[in-house]
């Protein structure tokens, strides 16, 4: 037994004695100093890196706290903000039908100012979006002058004899209907 | 005979007993040491400490991202809300007129009274009115208007139908026009479904006015009817 025990402790695969000399034992050595810079480095950069947890941790945490009170703020201001989009909803009605509606006035002043002396007025229409005028005339002439005269005006697309009849109550009178499109709001 | 796990224990506590020693006489040892050493320790900061604060900083930053994005349209919602009560402030007394004219709940008497206003402005005497059904409380189990055959009023709006009836002497054309005008003005703002203007001939019963003439024997008196149909709008609560 003793003799195995003194074979057992020659056995060594690395040489003893000049291994800093060697190509391995270079190489090890290189290793070695690389290593060790290599080991500074992983532990500047773990600290870095923790660091830098702690200090987006921080961030999160103060922008989390901004974030509520901003949405506190904005809670609080619920109901101011129902009230203004009720009166921008509301602004929007008023402008919608002042905008498309308010034109019957012009087209009564018009009729008037371009309606040729013998010619009798008998109904003046304005119906989904269109305006009908019935009246009566002794001769197609007024008929023709009061049609050019509607299509003169700017505010009026255009201008066609929808009807022209004699008249049911005086048969050397001609009734008429004239059809005015709406599809734009006359300039007040 | 002793166990054999007492045996390797004993033979390999002498081996790592001998590290230290072999490791200050023996420059292979010491190096395959440090060598070791430093793999371990760059593997234990790698699987330990890089990679889990590594994958905590990439959410974190995530975190942040979104936030922040959250933190711009929180800005830009109270830049907003701060200009809304500047133009409120600024605009107070329209506001209150626009409340006025486009009430939460239907009102057919302000809009009588308006009306009533104007007719005896022009002194109009012969007028005649007829509101529509009007939900007066609760709600409108029709949404669109369009259900009920109505013009259609704009989104979000509700309104009460009338029908306005006129009657003028032929001579005031012009006056119908001034008051259709004003009509159109009034606070309340209207939605014309149908606007008609005829002559006819009636009794003069009450009258006054001048162009009288006799058909068949009876006295008749030519006047303008004026018809104005049209939908008040107003905006409920919701």
């Amino acid at each position: 037994m003793p003799k195995r025990k003194s074979d057992d402790s020659k056995i060594n695969l690395i040489p003893q004695k000049g291994f800093e000399t060697t190509e391995g034992g270079r190489i090890l050595l290189w290793l070695l100093s690389s290593f060790r810079i290599v080991v500074i480095v992983t532990e500047i950069v773990v600290m870095i890196a923790f660091l830098v947890r702690f200090g987006l941790y921080s961030q999160n945490t103060s922008l989390t706290s901004e974030v509520k009170q901003k949405q506190d703020y904005i809670s609080s201001e619920a109901s101011f903000e129902k009230d203004f989009r009720a009166i921008q909803t509301k602004l929007k009605i008023f402008t919608t039908i002042a905008n498309t509606n308010n034109f019957m006035s012009n087209y009564l002043a018009n009729i008037s100012s371009h309606i040729p002396n013998d010619i009798v007025l008998k109904s003046v229409t304005y119906d989904q979006k269109k305006l009908s005028i019935t009246a009566t005339s002794p001769s197609e002439v007024s008929i023709a002058q009061f049609l050019a005269n509607l299509q003169s005006v700017s505010e009026l697309n255009s201008a066609a004899i929808e009807e022209i009849a004699p008249d049911v109550a005086n048969i050397s009178l001609l009734s008429f209907v004239i059809s005015v499109p709406l599809s734009s709001n006359p300039t007040q | 005979m002793r166990p054999n796990w007492r045996k390797n224990y004993l033979r390999y506590k002498s081996y790592f007993l001998n590290v230290v020693a072999n490791y200050e006489k023996r420059g292979e040892i010491k190096a395959y040491l440090e060598l070791v050493l430093s793999l371990l320790t760059i593997s234990i900061f790698s699987v330990f400490a890089l990679r889990p604060t590594l994958l905590t900083i990439g959410s974190l930053i995530k975190q942040i991202q979104a936030k922040e994005e959250v933190m711009t349209q929180l800005d830009q919602k109270i830049d907003q809300l701060n200009q809304s009560h500047a133009i409120y402030n600024n605009n107070k007394d329209n506001i209150l007129l626009l409340g006025e004219a486009i009430p939460a709940n239907a009102q057919p008497e302000v809009l009588a009274r308006q009306m009533e206003a104007l007719t005896a402005k022009y002194q109009i005497a012969d007028v005649n009115m007829t509101m529509e059904q009007v939900i007066l409380k609760g709600q409108d189990t029709q949404s669109n208007t369009v259900a009920r055959g109505k013009e259609v009023l704009p989104e979000g709006a509700k309104g009460y139908s009338f029908v306005l009836s006129l009657e003028a002497p032929i001579e005031n054309y012009s006056l119908l026009a001034d008051f259709m005008k004003d009509f159109q003005n009034l606070r309340s703002p209207i939605k014309f479904s149908n606007i008609s203007l005829s002559s006819n001939f009636t009794s003069p019963e009450n009258s006054t006015e001048s162009g009288r003439i006799t058909i068949a024997g009876q006295q008749k008196i030519l006047v303008l009817d004026m018809i104005i149909k049209g939908e008040a709008p107003y905006l409920p609560k919701n």
